[in-house]
Formats: structure tokens, C-alpha cells, sequence
């Protein structure tokens, strides 16, 4: 079985160093990429512009979406990933440091697998990266994989 | 209206109506009275007169008893010389000389010398003989035709010793011509009496009554006093009024009866005219009331109606008045409703003014509250990941490459944690208090005895250590947004469980209570306490009454609390004393009976 990657849709830096450490205590096989806004989250997962040498059905295991993105924010992206029929089933967890429900029950609304917020302890956080990393990737079978 | 000023005009009237009366009254007395006392004057009069009438027969009489014919004893010569007397003096009818015996010696009426009867009145002839002095007789019937006769007698006196007794004859017709020259009212009766009560003459009906008894009453009456006035029936059944006058000297009377009837005629004719004349006042002045009074009325009709339409803020029809001061009133009023028109014109112009600033004031508040809370939203959104960075990172000094650095290294990593931490606490809070004022009110009924159980039970839970009795009064409730109400109950709840957390048989109640006459909820603790000085700054966003090191809190949940209830239209206040506990009570506008079921 071909190792699937993660990608993680992250603008910010320290966030996105914070994540790769966490994903990486818990020592997964997968490869990670970062996209750093929404438009780039589209290119990749359509493999098109700067992605378009990608192959489309190389789908990613895990999508994880931050919600606050410059250009098109989490929410568009996902709307937009619902919409098309390669990236409909693919899944998708929101990561996002807001408390608000608005957001949680939007993001379910366009249809997130998951949501987590991101914690302010690095050590909770760690653990639930790993939790997350290792239900999404050991766990759930993709649909549409082979 | 109208009724009551035809009464106001009855009122007065009746005064005058009893007036009038009284005065119709007195004067059919004294009217009355007056005629009575004609009558007694003309009685008065007519005895004088038959009185006169004797005088003069007794003069003649005695011109004829001193005749010297009788003392020669020449009777014929007496009967020619009395009967000469007689025809030119017309005084007497005839002339009688009678003998001490009764029998009548000369009689004028029959020639001298012819056979005579005894006298008529025995008795009056002995009565001069006896007396010696002038007589007149009563009524009595003749002694020659048997016819009504009336005598005056006198003594014929020879050597001081009476002879013979002269009679002069007076008729009644004589009488019955006085009585007619009175000319008397028809229907009145008038009557001379004998001094017996004998009827000498009458009008009317001489012939028949003359020589007749009167009936006894009149007799007693007319026997009394010299002169009277009573109430008595004639003879004929007529009700009159009788006065009589009797003479002193002869004792004869006169009677004069007033029909009743014709004595009231005509005062009742004047009364009626005169009370015609009253009625006629009347009704023309309850007519002219009655008038006055509709139009009164219609005017003050009128008026009522405006002053109604006045009130209601209709305007107002000029109207009909009868009178200067109603059209006055209705004028003054007419003025009143156009004022008051062109200011509620001006008003609503003025409300409609208001209601619109009112309208983009509230709409720029909104729009300012909507960006005030994004504001809050956005900082504290991204006042997060630089707080991420700086808790994550310097963790993962501490785990990843604790083993390079000494214990001061390390002590200072876990500070800069600490003071991430809680700033984040901080942004929370803020998050919560904006939260607070945040999105729309939706109330409901909620259990708040269900709410204050669970919350506690959790608080236990989450510090199982702590032994804190509670209490929570059964079926409270509120009405209000449940959200809100439970970030309300959470935080009352919180503080008590927290400012109790250094006070030994910690007991937190939950109950009814008062807040300005309403029924609120109250939360109560026997923990720290604070003072009451400072009881303002207790619901201000980060003012905290406490030190850090003695309870922890960022100063928030108060601020958010007062915020919910202020929201609901409720209030909230807090009692305590340093050391003594805190209650705080709260009420939310649309609770029907907070708590107090």
C-alpha cells in the first residue's frame, strides 16, 4: 500500500512549525505538504496552476484545513471541495483557534469530517495532532482509494 | 335641562301663586265684610227712620189728646176735628178713642155716633191705662176690618186720672213704602219687626208676611243684642248673611238678609278674574321657561359635545348658541381644538423627527456594537496564534531540549508559558463579554433549580476535594435566553464555589429573593466576602476586588454577568461584608414569578 500524504493548509509560520512538530512526535510514514493560503489548497488538491505537474487522483489521506487563510478562507475552500465530484468524499478536518460555534456548525454545514481547535498547550496540542494524524491515516480508508 | 329650570320657575311662582291667593282671600273678607257693614248702616238707618215714623204719629196723637174738644167732652167735635187732623197731615191712617173698658167710643174711619167693636189690642190699652204713658202697639189685626194694624196709643188724662186711651193708626203699607224707597239689591231680603218679632212689612212678599211670627231664632236673635250680623236661612230657603238693628226706644228692629249667594258673586267673580289673570302670568312665564330652557339646554348640548369632540381631539363644528356666554365658550373652545390640532400636528411632525434619529442613531449603535464585536472577535482571533507560538515553543524547549539548560533556563521558559496561558484566559474573557452582548435574546422558560444543581455537581466533580455544602431552593425559574442565563448562573455559581475555597464548612444556597419589589433569584456563599465601599467596581470588566494570590480570576465574569441581566431588562446587586459571605440577587424583566412559585 502507497503511503499516503497530509496536507496542511496553514498560513501561519510558528503554526505550521508547531504542527509539523507535533505530527512528527508522533512519528507518522507520511509525507506532509503545506500549502500556505486557499487558493494553493485548490491548485494542489485540483492539481492545477503551480500544481498542475500533480496527478489529481493522488489525493492526500487528510486534509488539514485551517479556517483563517488569506485569499479564500478554510470555509471557501471546503465549500468548493464539497462541490467538485473528485474532492467530495476526500476527508477534511477544520483547524482554527476560534471558540465559536458559528464557525464549528458552519464548517459542518459544508461538510467538515472533523473539527479542532487548535490549543494554546503545546503539549495538548502535540496530542491531539497525534490523535488526530493517527485516526485519519491508520484508521479510516479514504474513499475513492485504491 | 329643561325640567329643572320649569321647577326653578315653579319654585318661584309658587310664593307669588300663595300670595296671590292669601291676598284673593282678604280681600273677599274684607269686601265681604264691607258689604256686611253697608247693611248694618242702612239697618241702622231704616230703624231711625220707622222710629221717625212713630214720633210723628205720636206727635199728632198728642195734639189730639190735648184737644179741647175732650175736656168739653164734644166728642163729636173731637171726631171732626181728628179726622180733619188726619187728611192733612197724612201722617195716621185713623184715629181711635177707647174707654178704659176697651170699647172703642170714636173711630175715624166710621161716621160719629155709629156702633163700634171693642179695640183690636186689649192688651196695649191696658198697658196705658196702667202706665199713663205713650205706647206703641205690635202688629194685630184691627178691630174693625181685622186687617194688620200698628198703634201709637196715648193717655186722653181728665183731672190727672186717664180717661180715655187715643190711638193713632200707622199702617204697614206705610212701612212697606219706607222699605221701598231703599231701592235694595234684587235678591236681598229686608223686614221690620214689632217689638214682638211680628213682620210689620217685607220686600218681598209683604202681603202674605205681614202680621206673621218670625220663626223663633230670629226672634231670640233679634231680641238680644241692639244689633247683630249672623248666618240663617230665609224664609224662602235661601242661605244669607242677616244683620238687624233694633231701636232703643221703640224696640222695633230692621233685618236685612244678604243672600250668601249674592253677597259672593261678585267678589267670586273678581277672584276668578284676577286668579285667571295669574294663570295667564304663569303659563306665559313657564312658556317663556320652557323656551329659555331649550335653548339653554341646546346650547350647553352643544357645548358638551364640542368639549367631548375636544377631548377625543376631533375638531370642532362651529356651532348654533343662544346665549353670548355659551357662543363664548364654544368660540374659546373652537380656538382650543385648532390649537391643539396645529400642536399635535407639530408633535408628530417632532415624533417623526425623533423616531427617525432614533431609528439611524440605533442603527449606527448597531452597526458600531456589530463592529466593536468583530472588533473583540478578530483581535482576540489572532491575539491567539502569536500566544500558540510562544506557549508552543517554548515547550518544546522545555521537552525537546530541557537536557541544555539549567533549572533558571527552564524556570524562565515556564514563566513565559504561564504568561501566555493567561493571556489567553484574558482573551477568552473578552471573547465571553462580547459573547454577552452578542446576537439575539431568545427567552424561554428556564428551570433554574435543574441549572444551579447541575452546575454545582460539576463544580464538585471538577474539585472533589473540597467538601462545599449546598442548598438549592426547588422550582425556580426565569424567563430569558438559556445561553445566557446559564453564562449567568455559571459565573454567580463559579465565584461563590471559588471565594468559598478558603472558608472551612463552605456552604453556597441557592433561593428567592427580592430586588425592588420583584421577585429575583439569589446566590448565596458564606466565603470571603468584600467590602461594600468598593461594591461599584464589582461589576467592571477586569477590576477585581481580590489578589491574584488569593483567588485567581481575570475580573470578567461579573462585568459579562451584569451585561446579560442588564440585556434582559433585569438588574443585579450584591450584599456583603469582608469575612461575612456575598449574596448576589438578579432579576430579568419577563419573569413572570422568579423563584418565588
Amino acid at each position: 500500500m502507497k503511503t499516503r500524504s497530509i496536507l496542511l493548509v496553514e498560513d501561519n509560520a510558528q503554526d505550521e512549525m508547531l504542527m509539523l512538530l507535533a505530527l512528527n512526535k508522533v512519528a507518522l510514514a507520511n509525507r506532509i505538504d503545506v500549502v500556505r493560503d486557499g487558493q494553493q489548497a485548490l491548485d494542489y488538491l485540483f492539481a492545477q496552476g503551480e500544481y498542475s505537474a500533480r496527478k489529481p487522483e493522488d489525493s492526500p489521506a487528510v486534509v488539514l484545513l485551517d479556517i483563517s487563510l488569506p485569499r479564500l478562507s478554510g470555509l471557501e475552500v471546503l465549500e468548493q471541495l464539497r462541490a467538485s465530484p473528485i474532492t467530495k468524499l476526500l476527508p477534511i478536518v477544520l483547524l482554527t483557534s476560534s471558540d465559536e460555534e458559528k464557525d464549528r456548525l458552519r464548517g459542518y454545514e459544508h461538510g467538515a469530517n472533523s473539527y479542532v481547535r487548535k490549543p494554546l498547550d503545546f503539549g495538548a496540542f502535540a496530542e491531539t495532532v497525534a490523535r488526530l494524524g493517527v485516526y485519519w491515516i491508520a484508521t479510516n480508508e479514504p474513499p475513492g482509494g485504491d | 335641562m329643561r325640567t329643572l329650570l320649569q321647577l326653578l320657575v315653579l319654585a318661584c311662582l309658587l310664593p307669588a301663586m300663595v300670595g296671590v291667593a292669601v291676598i284673593l282671600f282678604r280681600d273677599y273678607q274684607d269686601g265681604r265684610a264691607q258689604i256686611v257693614e253697608d247693611a248694618v248702616q242702612t239697618a241702622r238707618a231704616l230703624v231711625r227712620i220707622v222710629d221717625a215714623e212713630f214720633n210723628k204719629a205720636e206727635i199728632l196723637g198728642q195734639a189730639l189728646a190735648t184737644s179741647s174738644y175732650l175736656d168739653q167732652r164734644d166728642l163729636s167735635g173731637f171726631h171732626g176735628r181728628a179726622s180733619g187732623l188726619l187728611a192733612s197731615t197724612n201722617i195716621a191712617s185713623n184715629a181711635v178713642l177707647t174707654g178704659p173698658d176697651g170699647r172703642q167710643i170714636i173711630n175715624t174711619l166710621r161716621p160719629f155716633g155709629e156702633p163700634l167693636p171693642m179695640y183690636g189690642d186689649p192688651a196695649v190699652i191696658g198697658q196705658v191705662l196702667a202706665s199713663g204713658l205713650p205706647t206703641i202697639s205690635g202688629v194685630f189685626a184691627g178691630g174693625l176690618s181685622g186687617a194688620p194694624k200698628i198703634t201709637v196709643n196715648l193717655p186722653v188724662l181728665a183731672k190727672g186720672k186717664v180717661v180715655y186711651v187715643l190711638s193713632v193708626g200707622v199702617l204697614p203699607e206705610q212701612l212697606h213704602l219706607i222699605l221701598h224707597r231703599q231701592n235694595l239689591a234684587a235678591g236681598w231680603v229686608i223686614s221690620i219687626f214689632d217689638n214682638s218679632g211680628i213682620i210689620a212689612a217685607r220686600i218681598p212678599g209683604h202681603a202674605q208676611n205681614v202680621g206673621k211670627k218670625a220663626n223663633d231664632e230670629l226672634i231670640a236673635r233679634i231680641t238680644g243684642p241692639l244689633e247683630g250680623t249672623f248666618e240663617s236661612v230665609t224664609k224662602e230657603g235661601v242661605p244669607a248673611v242677616l244683620v238687624y238693628s233694633r231701636s232703643p226706644v221703640s224696640r222695633w228692629s230692621v233685618a236685612i238678609a244678604v243672600p250668601r249667594q249674592a253677597l259672593e258673586a261678585r267678589l267670586i267673580r273678581k277672584q276668578i278674574i284676577t286668579a285667571i289673570v295669574a294663570l295667564l302670568l304663569f303659563a306665559a312665564t313657564a312658556g317663556l321657561a320652557w323656551s329659555m330652557g331649550g335653548q339653554i339646554s341646546d346650547s350647553v348640548q352643544a357645548l358638551t359635545a364640542a368639549a367631548k369632540k375636544l377631548g377625543s381631539g376631533e375638531p370642532i363644528a362651529p356651532s348654533q348658541s343662544h346665549f353670548r356666554e355659551a357662543a363664548e365658550v364654544a368660540s374659546a373652545m373652537q380656538g382650543a381644538s385648532a390649537l391643539l390640532a396645529e400642536r399635535r400636528g407639530a408633535l408628530l411632525e417632532l415624533k417623526d423627527q425623533l423616531e427617525i434619529k432614533v431609528a439611524e442613531r440605533t442603527k449606527e449603535l448597531s452597526a458600531a456594537n456589530n463592529e466593536l464585536g468583530s472588533f473583540a472577535y478578530a483581535v482576540s482571533h489572532d491575539l491567539r496564534a502569536p500566544l500558540r507560538a510562544m506557549s508552543g515553543f517554548s515547550q518544546v524547549l522545555l521537552d525537546d531540549h530541557g537536557d541544555k539548560l539549567d533549572a533558571t533556563a527552564k524556570g524562565y521558559l515556564q514563566q513565559i508559558d504561564n504568561a501566555s496561558k493567561r493571556m489567553g484566559e484574558l482573551i477568552e474573557g473578552i471573547l465571553a463579554l462580547s459573547r454577552s452582548t452578542q446576537g439575539d435574546l431568545q427567552r424561554e422558560k428556564v428551570d433554574i433549580s435543574a441549572m444551579a444543581e447541575r452546575q454545582l455537581r460539576e463544580f464538585a466533580l471538577s474539585e472533589p476535594a473540597r467538601p462545599v455544602k449546598w442548598s438549592v431552593e426547588p422550582e425556580l425559574t426565569a424567563v430569558g435566553d438559556r445561553r445566557m442565563v446559564e453564562a449567568v448562573m455559571s459565573n454567580l455559581l463559579g465565584n461563590a464555589w471559588k471565594y468559598t475555597g478558603k472558608t472551612n464548612d463552605a456552604c453556597i444556597r441557592v433561593h428567592a429573593g427580592l430586588l425592588d419589589g420583584a421577585a429575583a433569584i439569589c446566590v448565596t456563599d458564606n466565603g470571603a466576602g468584600f467590602d461594600m465601599a468598593h461594591a461599584k467596581q464589582l461589576f467592571q470588566p477586569f477590576r477585581r476586588l481580590h489578589r491574584q494570590d488569593e483567588f485567581v480570576g481575570i475580573g470578567i465574569g461579573l462585568a459579562t454577568v451584569q451585561r446579560i441581566v442588564r440585556r434582559h431588562g433585569g438588574e443585579i446587586r450584591a450584599e456583603s461584608a469582608p469575612g461575612a459571605g456575598a449574596t448576589f440577587c438578579f432579576t430579568l424583566a419577563g419573569t413572570p414569578s422568579a423563584g418565588a412559585s
